[in-house]
């Protein structure tokens, strides 16, 4: 009996010593490499499931006639020393298809609004009391092209109105790989992660039938240190989006001033 | 002559060169991306002072410093006025006139820059 336990001891013993010396000694080895295809050598494939959530996603935004979005966002700029500064703001988009929008940007340094009422674009400085105006397409998508490319006027959060669309950009992902479940401000929503050329980024989308980015963040990869921009958005999609929402009105001793037209900034004037 | 005009003068003589220390340790190599969509296509590379793009500024000195070492050049572009300007409507164009110096301002994108013109008459 008591051998006999000896003997079973003994065996599980070894076997334990085996499958530990199988571990220890064999599983780095096994390991190794597919640690560096996860990591440096090799991108992680395409999750075909990955990228359908972007084209659903995609999808049901270009649905909604209005919305309008509260987003908090931080953004990196690294200095010469390679050193990053995280800026705050906060970006009130309001839109309604086809033709108006209307962006509130809010910080500790700067305020800006921009308004487009379906015939002009206009860029005004509540505090420096300057506001400028160009004559805008009659859409949209054509009115952020012109305004972003043009006019090097910055949209938040733009690619809202490139996803779903033929510009979404999905063909430039390189890696697509779902992270998992994530609660952001209480609702539910999967984390996916891509890569593109220069840029990773992720995106938290609202679970069930409302397929929302609710937060986003965007790595720059060229630079070193690899500035971050974060974005944590609050949906309404039933707003006020009322034709005053869009019509700009001079305030009040402000001044039209031009837009830069410099040839720095080429294809900007006919 | 005090401490400050010394530093003005050199800062005139030097431009940036003096203020190589601090305005280096602030001057941003890259604002990160904040859109994946390569139809977008900002630049990120900026080098310029962390405090530009502001509605006000927090450095005056610093600014005062920049504004008087390329005042004189006429269609040079600065993004910061010197203190105690005055706007001044001409022509249905507005200025900024900052002691005789005349500043055309223009919005680069949401940015504000100022253009230094020849007085308008």
């Amino acid at each position: 009996m008591g051998l006999r336990n000896m003997g079973s001891r003994k065996r599980l013993l070894s076997l334990a010593l085996c499958a530990g010396g199988l571990v220890s000694g064999l599983s780095p080895a096994l390991a190794a490499p597919g640690q560096a295809a996860a990591g440096e050598q090799k991108a992680p494939a395409v999750d075909p499931q990955a990228i359908k959530a972007l084209e659903k996603m995609g999808g049901f935004l270009r649905s909604l006639p209005a919305f309008a979005i509260t987003a908090e966002t931080t953004t990196d700029e690294v200095l010469v020393s390679g050193q990053k500064i995280q800026l705050s703001s906060e970006a009130e988009i309001r839109a309604r298809r086809p033709d108006k929008l209307r962006v509130d940007i809010k910080s500790d340094r700067k305020q800006r609004q921009l308004f487009y009422d379906g015939k002009t674009f206009t860029v005004n400085g509540p505090k420096g009391g300057y506001y400028a105006s160009f004559d805008a397409p009659p859409t949209l998508a054509e009115t952020i092209a012109t305004a972003e490319h043009r006019y090097d006027v910055e949209i938040p959060l733009v690619d809202l109105f490139y996803w779903g669309t033929d510009k979404s950009g999905i063909k430039d992902i390189q890696s697509a790989i779902d992270v998992g479940p994530a609660t952001i401000d209480g609702v539910e929503t999967e984390q996916y992660a891509f890569k593109q050329q220069g840029v990773d980024w992720q995106v938290w989308i609202e679970k069930g039938d409302k397929p929302l980015p609710r937060k986003l963040v965007i790595t720059n990869t060229q630079d070193p240190a690899q500035p971050q921009h974060v974005a944590v958005l609050d949906w309404n999609l039933k707003p006020n989006v009322n034709n005053a929402v869009f019509a700009f009105n001079p305030p009040k001793d402000s001044h039209r001033i031009q837009f830069d037209t410099g040839p720095s900034n080429p294809g900007r004037s006919p | 002559m005090s401490p400050f005009s010394t530093l003005k003068t050199l800062a005139v003589v030097l431009g940036f060169g003096l203020l190589a220390g601090s305005a280096e340790a602030r001057e941003v190599r890259t604002t990160t991306t904040t859109h994946v969509n390569n139809n977008v296509n900002r630049n990120v590379d900026v080098h310029r002072d962390i405090d530009v793009d502001v509605d006000r500024n927090y450095h005056p000195v610093a600014t005062a410093a920049a504004v008087t070492a390329t005042a004189a050049a006429i269609g040079s572009v600065t993004r910061s006025l010197p203190p105690s300007c005055s706007t001044a409507v001409v022509g249905g164009v507005t200025y900024q006139n900052c002691g005789g110096t005349w500043y055309q301002p223009r919005y680069s994108g949401t940015e504000v820059s100022y253009l230094v013109v020849n007085p308008p008459r």
